[in-house]
């Protein structure tokens, strides 16, 4: 809906009641300066709930017993699920070649085994990208491996199961491995079943401990330009979260612009060749 | 951690450990103390440095802080150590300006530091020191001093800085140049103009002529959106703007008939800037294509529509070519995706009369049909729009598309509905002799009785009453919504109350939202007993917070004073949404006797509770009342603050504003103060 005559206000006041009930619910902030964002994408529900003000709407969030389904529809509307295969290559290189044999040489009971978490995978690239890397190593038999891709938003994971992606998704995946492990499908390419078999996907709210709970103890987590859509409190809570389900000596990637600087001191930072990640010590 | 020590580690090639060991550097003032961390100030690693800045700034007497780190502005070896001594400088704020003022003078530091550390603590002693620096024989001194009074915002360095722009070298004049405009001056065009054909000053004397208020520069600023220069190009957008909103109508109706007859290349300058980072600039680059009115730009105009950060001021360009898009965007949206054609239709109806053509009305009829729901129901709402405010054309193509919709899924059914309620309440017959045809039921029925409610007509009672005994809940409940918005009288009253024990959950709330809405007062004992659920002693065995909710909410809006004892009852209820709505309407309707019950709605669990509570006092005269709404400007919660303080606004007594004044000597939200600054104003 565009703003205008169309639209209700939404005041300041409002803006930031509901915007503290969002960061309350996911974790995600929305800084006074992006009032827009918020007032326009939730604009659309004041009608589909016949609610006549964000004051109304406010109250439906705190109140109505079905406000669990409009935080969901909340989600779907103001998160940013934008993402491809291979994205920032350089580190991925780093886990290819020297994160995965450091892990692969680990006397392990049982054996050789890896567990992977792409925590907020959104449509999965990431996810499939790790498995596609761990395969290309050939340091550990498919059934060894497992990856776990997360997301709060239903809608997403919907296209990751699916694992069928139009061309956007792939800007930076060479062509080797596009014929490799992928298929053509109505709609893009879809991951091959050998790729898929590796990889689960889970709703599961990143600052909330009990979905947490549900994931295994895991090597390494890529967390990569999620937390930055976090408030401060929520990035602690999230990276606590981490390092409790990372085992030690697991390796935490996040992206390119983001750091734990005055989030937590638990990690120790790792020089790779490639790139600096964190390790759990 | 003794001196020693912190000195040896801060010689460790560990980052870490030098980090570490300025927090052991003691805080009690030692002036060898200061001097270590001054010393750290030059440390190869940023974070030790910003370490050490943040201890010097906060070092217990800025004076003495201020005179170490201008010391260190006359360190020529370590650059690093000079920056942060500035940034430090800045962070020491007043109290170092009157040492940083004789170090201007005596010169025995980098006096060019001593400009900048000015500048950045912006102190108004600084203006008569740097304006004369603007004199100084050396030409970066003068750069530096025109920046500085640039940052220091005061008003009254501008003759100097205008004098400054008749000096010989191109460095002060730029400098100067861009401090008025920072300064937001008004430079005379005749001095400007001659600075436009210097490629060095040509963006900073565009942007300034945004601020001459001169309509004779029009024909500059024009040919300077076909700049070759990027740069240029995006100053005369900013300026061209700030022209139109500093000047009268009939000059900025100058400037659009200006921009209207500019000539290609200019058009393409904006349209090219629409693609710039900034959004500031894409946003007045969006304002100057509407004023243009051209409609080859109208396509790059819709592609703005995407970007949330634009879409509402590219939507304003697009409307204020009135009549003349009508025709080219009926063009355009077969060509465009889904997305993009619905918020083209959003904006249709902004047109005014324009929309109403038969051809643009006919399209969006077909777009109801649209395989993509976000299209259809944003046709669905446009021809809602246009039919309600200027009518649609004749001929039964928009209003049987409509009712077609009406069988599609969710958002374009509404849309739908809401459409024809629209219309209907323009062209009633149009609208109700296709629902009395096809009747309140099948799966449309819910949706035709939102028409009925919207079309506001007392004939159309009997239909939705019954559609109130209907077998469908979902009907039950719309019939009830719709009955909400048609008038009250005995029959209708008699159904909702006894829709009241309805099986149905929403049932029951819509029937207490209506009768509230229809202020039924006969109504007022039965939404009393459901408002009070089970806890009632006689009472209605309903103990859905929903429908409790909406009968207590219905209780207020009625406005009957047997309603005091349920909301009294409630106000204190541990269920937040109950009570917040009984301390609400007991803050409408209630005597003197509730305040007991406001008192300990301040102390509810439930901070929405509390802000009802507070606002309810605020209604009262009471002095302890006053003093209870006082007491809540402390609260944790800023919210609650903030409804103190609006509750405040129209007391009058000394105490609640002596209250008011001390919390905004604390209050660090900026919301909070705003309304403890709108209370102390509304009383004078």
């Amino acid at each position: 809906m565009l703003p205008g005559e169309l639209e209700v206000p939404m005041s300041m006041e409002e803006f930031r009641l509901i915007r503290d009930l969002i960061n309350a619910y996911c974790g995600i902030f929305f800084a006074d300066d992006l009032k827009f964002v918020v007032h326009r994408r939730l604009a659309p529900r004041l009608a589909a709930l016949c609610l006549e003000t964000f004051a109304d709407y406010h109250r439906h969030l705190r109140y109505d017993p079905g406000r669990r389904a409009e935080y969901e529809e909340i989600v779907e509307r103001v998160t940013t699920n934008e993402t491809y295969f291979f994205r920032e290559a350089y580190q991925l290189d780093a886990f290819r070649d020297e994160i995965l044999p450091e892990i692969a040489a680990r006397p392990r009971p049982g054996g050789r085994r890896l567990t992977v978490w792409s925590a907020g995978c959104a449509s999965g690239e990431e996810a499939y990208t790790v498995a596609i890397l761990v395969l290309e190593s050939g340091l550990f038999q498919p059934a060894q491996v497992h990856i776990f891709g997360n997301d709060i938003s239903r809608r997403v994971l919907q296209l990751a199961r699916k694992g069928i992606y139009g061309r956007a998704s792939f800007r930076q995946t060479d062509e080797r491995y596009l014929r490799r492990y992928f298929r053509e499908a109505p709609g893009g390419y879809q991951v091959r079943d050998e790729v898929r078999a590796m990889v689960s996907f889970g709703q599961i709210n990143l600052i909330d401990l009990d979905g947490v709970a549900l994931l295994p103890e895991v090597d390494v987590i890529f967390c990569r330009n999620v937390l930055i859509y976090f408030d401060a409190e929520s990035r602690k809570r999230a990276v606590g979260t981490f390092h409790s389900k990372l085992v030690h000596g697991g390796y935490l990637l996040l992206g390119h612009s983001e750091s734990l600087m005055n989030l937590s001191t638990a990690f120790e930072l790792c020089h790779l060749k490639n790139d600096l990640v964190y390790r759990k010590p | 951690m003794e001196l020693d020590e912190v000195r040896r580690a801060l010689q460790s090639d560990d980052e870490e450990a030098r980090h570490a060991a300025l927090a052991g550097v003691p805080a009690d003032g030692a002036l060898e103390a200061l001097q270590l961390l001054v010393e750290a100030m030059g440390d190869e690693s940023w974070r030790v440095r910003k370490e050490a800045v943040s201890r010097v700034t906060a070092w217990p007497r800025p004076e003495e802080a201020a005179a170490g780190l201008i010391v260190a502005l006359g360190e020529d070896s370590n650059i690093a150590r000079r920056n942060a001594a500035v940034e430090a400088l800045g962070l020491v704020g007043r109290p170092a300006v009157p040492l940083l003022l004789d170090a201007l003078q005596v010169g025995v530091v980098s006096r060019k530091l001593v400009i900048d550390a000015l500048g950045v603590i912006g102190d108004a002693r600084a203006v008569g020191p740097l304006s004369a620096a603007l004199r100084d024989a050396d030409a970066n001194l003068r750069a530096a001093a025109a920046e500085a009074l640039g940052h220091l915002g005061r008003r009254e360095a501008v003759p100097a800085l205008q004098a400054a722009l008749a000096a010989g070298d191109l460095l002060t004049r730029l400098a100067a140049l861009e401090a008025l405009n920072r300064l937001g001056a008004s430079v005379p065009y005749h001095i400007l103009a001659p600075l436009l054909g210097e490629p060095v000053l040509r963006r900073a004397a565009l942007e300034a002529l945004g601020f001459a208020g001169d309509a004779g520069a029009l024909p500059d600023m024009i040919a300077a959106l076909a700049d070759r220069s990027r740069g240029a190009r995006e100053a005369a957008v900013t300026a061209l703007q700030a022209l139109h909103a500093m000047v009268s109508s009939e000059v900025s109706a100058l400037i659009e008939d200006h921009l209207h007859a500019a000539p290609a290349a200019a058009l393409d300058g904006l349209c090219a800037t629409l693609a710039s980072d900034s959004r500031a600039l894409r946003r007045s680059a969006a304002a100057l294509l509407g004023w243009a009115r051209r409609a080859e730009t109208l396509p790059a105009l819709c592609q703005l529509l995407r970007d949330e950060g634009t879409q509402d001021v590219a939507a304003d360009a697009m409307v204020a070519f009135g009549e003349r898009a009508a025709e080219p965007l009926q063009a355009l949206c077969p060509e465009l995706d889904p997305d993009l054609r619905a918020l083209i239709f959003e904006l249709l109806p902004r047109l005014g009369t324009a929309a109403a053509a038969p051809q643009l009305c006919e399209l969006l009829a077909r777009a109801t049909a649209d395989d993509e729901p976000e299209p259809a129901a944003a046709a669905a709402r446009a021809l809602g729009l246009i039919g309600q405010a200027v009518g649609l054309p004749r001929g039964p193509g928009p209003v049987a598309g409509l009712f077609q919709a009406l069988g599609r899924e969710g958002q374009v059914a509404s849309a739908a509905a809401a459409a024809l309620g629209a219309i209907g309440a323009r062209a009633y017959d149009e609208v109700h002799t296709l629902v009395a045809a096809h009747g309140l039921g099948g799966p449309i029925g819910p949706y035709l009785c939102r028409v009925l409610g919207a079309c506001g007509r007392a004939e159309d009672r009997r239909l939705l009453l019954g559609a109130l005994r209907d077998e469908s809940a979902v009907l039950r409940r719309a019939a009830a919504d719709a009955l909400s918005g048609l008038g009250g009288e005995p029959a209708v009253t008699e159904a909702l109350v006894f829709a009241l024990s309805d099986e149905s959950i929403s049932v029951r709330a819509a029937a207490a939202r209506a009768l509230g809405a229809l202020g039924a007062a006969a109504a007022a004992p039965a939404l009393a007993a459901v408002a009070l659920g089970s806890s009632h002693e006689g009472g209605d065995r309903d103990d859905e917070p929903p429908v409790r909710a909406a009968a207590l909410r219905a209780l207020g809006l009625i406005g009957d004073p047997a309603a005091l004892p349920a909301l009294r009852a409630l106000a204190t209820n541990a269920d937040g949404a109950l009570a917040s709505i009984a301390l609400e309407m007991l803050g409408r309707l209630g005597t003197a006797d509730d305040e007991p019950v406001l008192h300990a709605g301040l102390r509810h669990d439930d901070t929405e509770a509390v802000k009802a509570a507070a606002r309810a006092l605020g209604t009262r005269a009471s002095a302890t009342a006053r003093a209870a709404v006082c007491e809540a400007l402390g609260h944790p919660r800023w919210d609650v603050r903030r409804a103190a303080a609006e509750a405040l606004a129209s007391s009058t007594d000394a105490a609640s504003r002596a209250a008011l004044r001390a919390r905004l000597e604390v209050e660090a939200d900026e919301l909070v103060r705003q309304a403890i600054t709108q209370a102390l104003a509304q009383r004078g």
